[in-house]
């Protein structure tokens, strides 16, 4: 899917490294397709429901849950994705004015309090999931944790990327470009 | 717990952390402070995005991008071509009309700058100088969070929660939207006059115009279908966003037949990732907010702009001069999310039609997107055009000015934006 990553895995300077690397490729191309099933479900679905309701004079009991589901997974699964490419907006206004090297350390020290961050938003979603284990969804027969295990994939997943750009190991979007930031890698 | 939230907020969101980690960095330090259980985040978080009307945003991308691909904007600039081509600035107004169908289609005004420029600015350049070219095409895309569907009223509405309905803020977008493009299509003519260039369309044929419009008539229905369904309370506006995507894979594959199954993942995927950046705002800022409202911040910031002014006119003028400084620094999702929930019960507490509150917020951070330090329409500009934001800045003003002009114009006759949807019943 990007071509600079997998010259940055073929250069991995360390068996764990590459070990690292590959798991995260296989995470990134899984959640990939999940992202294209539940966005292509969640338009049949709404779609559908419409269709229902005036050429068919009926209604889907499960559209709007299922739909919703659909959606929350495509989000959560969509935002590390979007650390990847660097779409997550920030101010940079101060930063500009710093000198070029420090504007790296200090990209790679947010992307290390980032992936902090969402080490403990996993750890609290096991909670959640945990919690809401037992409780099932109004109309289907599928446990309500399904929608926190979209949070907690979600923070493993930016947890993962956060550290691969705070280590070096990808790209590092909100660095300045050039050969230790991320832009041009 | 107030004060910890903001201070961490602004730390880490001054020193270029992502604003959404910056929310959830500062929710974290305010449900330790505040001694609250941590498990409410990843709930609020959940619940925050587990939104019907949420959905809208990615479906109306999805449209919007499946529209590109299937190379309705071809046809959409042949269309124009053939009405308005052959009158001083006949490109500019060629890209304006375009930028206002494309509007009616997407809902987002930097997928049109992408789509405008990438497609128009190489054929304007060549007639017109860099600058005005650029200038006219942020401009035009600028209308497509203006005029419905826009995916910023639908995030203003879902943030304003019950007061502001997302079909009445799609009416009041309407008048306004048009104005704004009449006056640019006015100021373009004024400046391509000025500067002396050229006439560039060809001779305008009633044939041609009704051959064009004939290919152009599948794209031009779908605003009619898709928005008149909304307001006329045939679907919801996440309902029309999916009627949308589904017209645009008929128009891609049986109408332009341009688009290809293989356009699909990547149309897919553009839009899951470009809303997750709004639904990551949403879902980290869900705690902050709820940490918030637990100390009691709405009704003390209500209590405290009361305090120093009891007029709706002075308030509605303060929130205005806010905005422009925030329009210049902070994108706009963010600012809607962040602001939002703050502003909106404080507008009603002064008796501000929520509505006209709701379109100003909306058009004065839209206007922003344009305005430097950070102007995201104008980043996309520069990228594609190759040139310096000065550059851009130089022509880009006029129309800056003309758009403040028009929402000064709406808050001094509030019936420019109240009156469709009053009309229609909202």
């Amino acid at each position: 899917m990007t071509p600079a990553w997998h010259r940055l895995e073929a250069h991995a300077s360390s068996p764990f490294t590459r070990h690292f690397l590959h798991g995260l490729a296989l995470l990134d191309r899984t959640s990939y397709f999940a992202i294209l099933l539940a966005m292509a479900l969640m338009t049949v679905l709404v779609s559908a429901q419409v269709f229902a309701r005036y050429v068919l004079g009926t209604s889907i009991d499960s559209a709007d849950e299922l739909s919703r589901l659909c959606f929350v997974w495509a989000i959560f699964l969509a935002i590390p994705h979007g650390i990847k490419v660097g779409i997550h907006v920030g101010i940079d206004a101060l930063v500009c004015l710093l000198p070029r090297a420090l504007q790296i350390q200090l990209a790679r020290l947010m992307a290390l309090i980032g992936a902090a961050l969402m080490a403990v938003l996993a750890w609290i979603s096991v909670g959640a999931v945990a919690d809401k284990w037992q409780e099932m969804m109004p109309t289907l027969p599928i446990t309500a944790a399904v929608f926190y295990i979209a949070v907690l994939v979600c923070a493993v997943h930016c947890c993962l990327h956060l550290i691969a750009q705070a280590c070096r190991l990808e790209p590092l979007p909100s660095a300045p470009p050039g050969r230790q930031g991320g832009s041009a890698s | 717990m107030t004060p910890a939230i903001i201070f961490t907020f602004l730390g880490f969101a001054l020193l270029r952390m992502p604003l959404a980690f910056a929310l959830g960095l500062a929710s974290l330090v305010g449900l330790y402070v505040g001694g609250m259980d941590f498990s409410v985040m990843p709930q609020r978080m959940m619940h925050s995005v587990n939104s019907f009307p949420l959905m809208a945003i990615p479906l109306f991308m999805l449209a919007g991008e499946l529209m590109v691909a299937a190379g309705i904007l071809q046809r959409l600039v042949d269309f124009a071509n053939s009405l308005i081509g052959r009158v001083h600035g006949g490109l500019a107004h060629v890209a304006i009309v375009a930028g206002m169908v494309l509007a009616a289609v997407s809902g987002a005004a930097v997928a049109s700058a992408s789509a405008l420029g990438s497609s128009l600015v190489p054929s304007m350049r060549q007639q017109y100088d860099t600058g005005y070219s650029s200038a006219v095409v942020a401009s035009a895309a600028n209308l497509g969070a203006i005029i419905p569907p826009s995916n910023a009223m639908i995030i203003y509405a879902l943030m304003a929660g019950s007061s502001v309905s997302v079909g009445g803020l799609f009416m009041a977008g309407v008048i306004p939207g048009v104005i704004l493009a009449l006056g640019f299509m006015g100021l373009a003519s004024f400046l391509s006059m000025r500067r002396g260039y050229p006439l560039v369309g060809g001779v305008v044929g009633l044939r041609h115009v009704l051959v064009q419009t004939w290919r152009a008539l599948p794209i031009l229905l779908m605003p009619i279908v898709v928005v008149g369904g909304i307001v006329a309370g045939a679907f919801t506006p996440t309902e029309g966003a999916a009627i949308a995507v589904v017209y645009a894979l008929l128009i891609g594959f049986f109408v332009t037949r341009q688009l290809r199954l293989s356009d699909l993942p990547k149309a897919m995927f553009n839009a899951a990732v470009t809303a997750a950046m709004v639904g990551a705002l949403i879902a980290f800022a869900s705690t902050m907010t709820f940490a918030f409202t637990i100390d009691l911040i709405p009704m003390q910031l209500t209590n405290w702009i009361q305090g120093l002014t009891s007029d709706p006119l002075m308030f509605l003028l303060l929130v205005m001069a806010l905005l422009i400084g925030v329009g210049m620094f902070i994108e706009s999702n963010a600012a809607y999310i962040m602001l939002v929930p703050l502003l909106a019960p404080i507008a009603l507490a002064y008796g501000v039609d929520p509505l006209l509150f709701g379109f100003l917020f909306v058009m004065n951070l839209v206007v922003g997107m344009m305005t430097p330090p950070v102007g995201v329409l104008l980043f996309v500009m520069c990228g594609i055009s190759n040139i310096s934001l000065n550059e851009l800045m130089k022509s880009a003003w006029p129309f800056i000015l003309f758009q403040y002009a028009v929402l000064i114009a709406c808050i001094a006759f509030p019936g420019i934006v109240t009156w469709l949807p009053r009309a229609m019943g909202y």
